[in-house]
C-alpha cells in the first residue's frame, strides 16, 4: 500500500489511528501493539501477499539471533558465530533478492560463463528492513543493551509502517522506549494536528510536484536522440527536483504518520541542497542511511582514527558501499565513487588548511550533486556520459527546444518557471520538518493542510496524458 | 483619508490576528478533516452530477462529450441501450450512427471502436458488452497489421479504476481533479460552444467533432513524411527479428481477439472487414517487403472465418477507385467519413463481400495497387 494511495488514505490510515487508541485506552499497550504490527504487515503484504513470508521469516530469525545473543556470555564462542551467522544470513537474504542477477552478469562477463538471470523480484523495502536488523545484531552483540526486547515490540520495531518501505532508517534505540511510553497510546492532539499537517505537504510534495516534474525527467532520461544544452540542464535540473520531492515528501508523510502514533521519526533531509560543502550535504540527505554507514561501515573499518591516508581510504570504500546500497548497478557503485571521492578531496582540502566561500561552497555542491545524479539515473556509464556531453554542447542554444519535453500539458515558459522556482525554494526556504517544529494551530495552517491534503487526493489517480498519434 | 487608512490599517492587524489565532487542537483536527471531507465530497457530487464519462447514470445533467474513447466506452458499455456495436480501430471511429441504423438497418447501434484497438482490447470491450446487453450485430475492422502487436497489450495502457468496477475505483473516479475539473469542464465549455462533439451519432468521431482533420494529397504527403513510415516500417523489422514467431503470434491474436468471441457467440453475426487503407499504404509495406506476409496473414484469417456462418467478411482493400484517390485521405491510412458511409452502402447491398472464390483475384488487385503506390513513393521522393 502506498501512502499516496486511496486506499491509505481513505481507510487504512483512520482504520488503524482509531483503532490504535482504542485499543490502547481497552485492551493495554500490548493488544495496541500487537495491532500496529498487524496492520503493518497489511500494509506490507498489499504490495504482494508473497512478501510477507520474507518480512516475517526475516524478523522471526533475526529476532531469535537477537534473543541468544544477548542471552550468552561476551566473548563467547557461540556469541561469535551466532553474530556472524545473523549478519551472514541479512547479507544472504539482500544479496539473493537485491543482486543475485547483477553478481550473476558480472560474473558471466568476467568468467565468460553462462549463468542465466533469476529475476529475482526485489522486495519492497528490503534494504530498510534488512539494515534495521543488522544493526539490531551488531548491537546485541557489542552488548548494547536493547529495551523491553519482546517478539511484539520488536516486530513492531522492524514493520512499524510509517518507515517500512522507504525509510528513515531507524535505531531501536530511539523506537522501542517511545513505544514503551504509557502516553503513546492516548491520542495527543497536538501531535496529531502537527502529524496530519506534515503528512499534507509530504503528499503535496509527491504527488504534485515530483510525479509532475518526473515525467519529464524521465521523457529527457529515455529520449533516443542526443539533448540539446537547455534540454540537458532542464531535464537534469527536473530530475535533481524530483528526487527531493519525492524522497523528502515521503520522509515528510513518514514523520507526520509517526507523530500521529505519538512516534518520532529521526530527520532525513534537512535542506540539503543549502548544503555548503560534500560534507554538510550528506549531513543533511539521507541522514538515516549516513548514519547507518558510518555506525556499521565507516567506524568499524577504522574511522578517521588511523591517519589521513586510511581515513580517505575509508571514506571511498564507505561511499562505493553506500552506492551499492542504492542500486544494483555499476552507474550506483559508481555514484557512490564519485561522492566517496568528492569527500576525500574536501576533506585533503580542509588538512590542506583551505577554506572556500559559503556561496561558492553551495553553488559547487549543487551542481556536483546534479551532475552525479545524471549518473544515478542513467541506465548506462555510456548514456550518463552522453547527457554530460550535451550540458556542454552549446551547438544548439535554442531554448525553444524545451518545449518538446513538456507538452502537452505544461507551457514552455510555465515549466521553466516552475522548475526554476522549485530550486529557489530548496535553496532558501525551511524545509517542512523545521516548519513543524514551529507548528501552531492556526486558521493559516488550517487552511494550508486542507488545501494540501484535497490537491494531493484529488491528484492520485490521475489520467495519464497521452499524446495521440497525429492521424 | 487618514481615517481610510486607518481603517484598512485596523482591518490588516484583525485579519492578521484572526490568521494568527489559535484554535483548541482538537478543534483545529477535526475542523481540517471535516472540511477536506466536505470539499472531497462536494468533487465526487459534481462527477457523480456531471457524469462526463457517462459512468453512474444515463442522462446526465449535461449530455457528455464524446471525444474520449478509451475513457468512454468501458461507461457507455454499461449505462447505454444498445443492441449492436461498432467495434475495431480508428477506421471504424468515423461511421455515424445515425447511417448504421439507416443503411444496416439496426436498431440500437453503439460505437466503441478505439484508436488503435488491439485484439486484448477487442475481446475486453465486446466481452464487456455481451455481459451487459444481448448484441446482435457487431461491425468490426480487421487490422492485420496490428495483430502483430505484443499479446495482451493495449494501444494506451488502461487505468484500471475506469475498466473495473470496486470501492477504491469508484474513490478513484469520483475524487479525481482530472475528471471533476478537466473533464467537467470540457462539458461545460462545449455546451457553451454547442459543439457537434455532443451529437451521439458523431461519437468518437475524428473528423467532424474535432474539426482539425482535412483531407488530400498534401496533408497524405504531410503525414508520411512526418512518422507514418515507422507504422509499416516496424512489422518488417519484427519479421526480419522472427518470421515464424510472428505469425504465430497474429494468429494467437486473432483467437484471442476475434474468433474466441465468434466461436463463444453464435447467434450474434459478426461483420467483419478490411478497410481500404490507400495505395501509400501499400507501397511503404512493399518497401518493407511485407506484402507477401501480409496478405497470407489475411488469407490464413479467412479460411479460419469461412467455417462459422455467423460471420460475414468484406473487403475494402482493392477499392481501387477509392485507395488510388489521396482526397479521400488524410494520411496513408485514414479516410473520411464518406468512405466510411460508402463502406455501410456496399455492406447493406453485400457488394465487396470475401468468397474463397474471389481471394485470389482481391490479394492480385492489392499487389497491383501496391506497386502502383510504390511507384509514387519513389516519384514523390518517399
Amino acid at each position: 500500500m502506498l501512502f499516496s494511495s486511496y486506499e491509505f488514505m481513505l481507510f487504512f490510515l483512520p482504520a488503524v489511528l482509531a483503532g490504535y487508541f482504542l485499543l490502547g485506552r481497552v485492551a493495554g499497550k500490548m493488544a495496541a501493539h500487537f495491532w500496529l504490527v498487524a496492520a503493518s504487515l497489511l500494509f506490507y503484504g498489499w504490495f504482494k501477499p508473497w512478501y510477507l513470508w520474507i518480512i516475517l521469516s526475516s524478523v522471526i530469525v533475526n529476532y531469535a539471533f537477537v534473543w541468544k545473543i544477548e542471552r550468552l556470555p561476551a566473548g563467547g564462542a557461540l556469541r561469535k558465530a551466532l553474530f556472524a551467522l545473523g549478519i551472514l544470513f541479512n547479507l544472504a537474504l539482500i544479496g539473493y533478492y537485491k543482486y543475485a542477477d547483477f553478481l550473476l552478469a558480472n560474473c558471466n562477463a568476467l568468467l565468460k560463463t553462462d549463468f542465466p538471470a533469476l529475476h529475482v523480484l526485489l522486495p519492497l523495502g528490503i534494504s530498510f528492513f534488512t539494515f534495521q536488523q543488522i544493526s539490531c545484531v551488531v548491537d546485541a552483540y557489542k552488548g548494547v543493551r536493547l529495551a523491553n526486547l519482546g517478539f511484539v515490540n520488536y516486530a513492531l520495531f522492524v514493520t512499524f509502517f510509517p518507515q517500512l518501505v522507504a525509510g528513515p532508517i531507524v535505531h531501536h534505540q530511539e523506537m522501542m522506549p517511545q513505544f514503551d511510553r504509557p502516553e503513546s497510546l492516548k491520542p495527543d492532539w497536538r501531535h496529531l494536528n502537527c502529524g496530519l499537517h506534515l503528512l499534507a505537504v509530504g503528499l503535496f510534495k509527491k504527488l504534485v510536484i515530483a510525479d509532475q516534474v518526473a515525467i519529464w525527467a524521465a521523457r529527457g532520461f529515455d529520449s533516443p536522440d542526443p539533448l540539446t544544452f537547455f534540454q540537458a540542464w532542464f531535464v537534469a535540473l527536473a530530475y535533481m527536483m524530483q528526487l527531493y520531492f519525492d524522497f523528502s515528501g515521503y520522509c515528510d508523510m513518514a514523520m507526520g504518520l509517526g507523530k500521529m502514533f505519538n512516534i518520532n521519526l529521526p530527520i532525513n533531509f534537512n535542506s540539503p541542497y543549502r548544503a555548503t560543502d560534500i560534507q554538510d550535504f550528506w549531513q543533511r540527505w539521507h541522514i538515516t542511511l549516513g548514519r547507518f554507514m558510518s555506525h556499521y561501515v565507516y567506524f568499524p573499518l577504522g574511522g578517521s582514527r588511523h591517519g589521513l591516508f586510511r581515513t580517505c581510504l575509508n571514506l571511498l570504500a564507505t561511499f562505493l558501499v553506500s552506492g551499492l546500497w542504492h542500486g544494483a548497478g555499476w552507474t550506483y557503485v559508481l555514484w557512490g565513487g564519485m561522492h566517496g571521492v568528492a569527500l576525500v578531496l574536501h576533506r585533503l582540502w580542509n588538512a590542506a588548511g583551505f577554506s572556500m566561500h559559503r556561496r561558492l561552497g553551495r553553488a559547487l555542491t549543487f551542481l556536483f550533486f546534479l551532475f552525479s545524479l545524471v549518473l544515478f539515473r542513467s541506465s548506462t556509464v555510456d548514456h550518463a556520459v552522453r547527457i554530460w556531453r550535451s550540458l556542454f554542447d552549446f551547438s544548439n542554444m535554442s531554448y525553444e527546444t524545451i518545449r518538446v519535453l513538456v507538452r502537452p500539458d505544461f507551457s514552455l515558459h510555465a515549466s521553466i518557471l516552475l522548475i526554476a522556482a522549485l530550486t529557489v525554494i530548496c535553496l532558501t526556504c525551511k524545509n517542512a520538518v523545521k516548519l513543524s517544529i514551529s507548528f501552531r494551530p492556526t486558521w493559516v495552517r488550517l487552511a494550508e493542510t486542507v488545501f494540501l491534503l484535497t490537491w494531493s487526493i484529488l491528484t492520485m489517480a490521475r489520467i495519464s496524458p497521452f499524446i495521440y498519434f497525429n492521424f | 483619508m487618514l481615517n481610510v487608512s486607518s481603517r484598512f490599517a485596523g482591518l490588516r492587524v484583525r485579519i492578521r490576528s484572526l490568521m494568527g489565532a489559535e484554535l483548541h487542537d482538537a478543534r483545529w483536527f477535526w475542523t481540517a478533516v471535516g472540511i477536506t471531507v466536505l470539499l472531497l465530497a462536494l468533487c465526487g457530487l459534481t462527477v457523480y452530477v456531471f457524469n462526463p464519462y457517462m459512468r453512474y447514470h444515463k442522462k446526465p445533467l449535461l449530455s457528455p462529450v464524446y471525444d474520449d474513447e478509451y475513457r468512454m466506452v468501458p461507461h457507455l458499455l454499461e449505462t447505454a441501450d444498445y443492441d449492436s456495436l461498432v467495434a475495431g480501430s480508428s477506421m471504424s471511429l468515423n461511421f455515424s450512427l445515425a447511417d448504421v441504423r439507416q443503411i444496416l438497418r439496426w436498431k440500437k447501434p453503439l460505437k466503441i471502436a478505439v484508436r488503435g484497438c488491439r485484439a486484448a482490447t477487442h475481446k475486453l470491450l465486446c466481452e464487456k458488452a455481451f455481459k451487459n446487453r444481448e448484441v446482435r450485430h457487431i461491425l468490426t475492422a480487421v487490422d492485420v497489421s496490428i495483430l502483430a502487436k505484443e499479446p495482451g497489450s493495449h494501444y494506451i495502457p488502461l487505468e484500471p479504476w475506469l475498466y473495473s468496477r470496486s470501492l477504491l475505483h469508484e474513490c478513484a473516479y469520483l475524487f479525481n481533479a482530472d475528471i471533476a475539473f478537466g473533464a467537467n469542464r470540457d462539458v461545460i465549455k462545449a455546451h457553451l460552444d454547442n459543439a457537434p462533439r455532443l451529437n451521439p451519432d458523431l461519437m468518437f468521431n475524428t473528423d467532424d467533432c474535432s474539426g482539425r482533420a482535412r483531407y488530400g494529397k498534401e496533408q497524405v504527403l504531410k503525414a508520411l513524411r512526418s512518422q507514418q513510415r515507422s507504422e509499416t516500417r516496424w512489422i518488417g523489422e519484427m519479421k526480419q527479428h522472427d518470421a515464424t514467431n510472428l505469425v504465430e503470434r497474429m494468429m494467437h491474436n486473432f483467437d484471442e481477439g476475434y474468433l474466441s468471441l465468434i466461436r463463444a457467440h453464435p447467434e450474434t453475426e459478426f461483420v467483419l472487414y478490411y478497410a481500404p487503407y490507400s495505395d501509400l499504404y501499400w507501397g511503404c509495406v512493399l518497401d518493407e517487403e511485407m506484402l507477401d506476409f501480409l496478405l497470407d496473414i489475411k488469407a490464413r484469417i479467412n479460411g479460419l472465418l469461412h467455417a462459422y456462418p455467423n460471420v460475414k467478411i468484406f473487403d475494402f482493400q482493392a477499392e481501387t477507385a477509392v485507395v488510388t484517390d489521396l482526397s479521400n485521405y488524410k494520411d496513408i491510412s485514414h479516410f473520411s467519413p464518406a468512405i466510411n458511409r460508402l463502406i455501410l452502402e456496399r455492406i447493406a447491398a453485400g457488394a465487396n463481400r470475401y468468397t474463397p472464390e474471389n481471394a485470389g483475384a482481391t490479394a492480385e488487385a492489392v499487389r497491383a495497387i501496391a506497386r502502383q503506390g510504390a511507384e509514387t513513393l519513389r516519384q514523390m521522393g518517399l
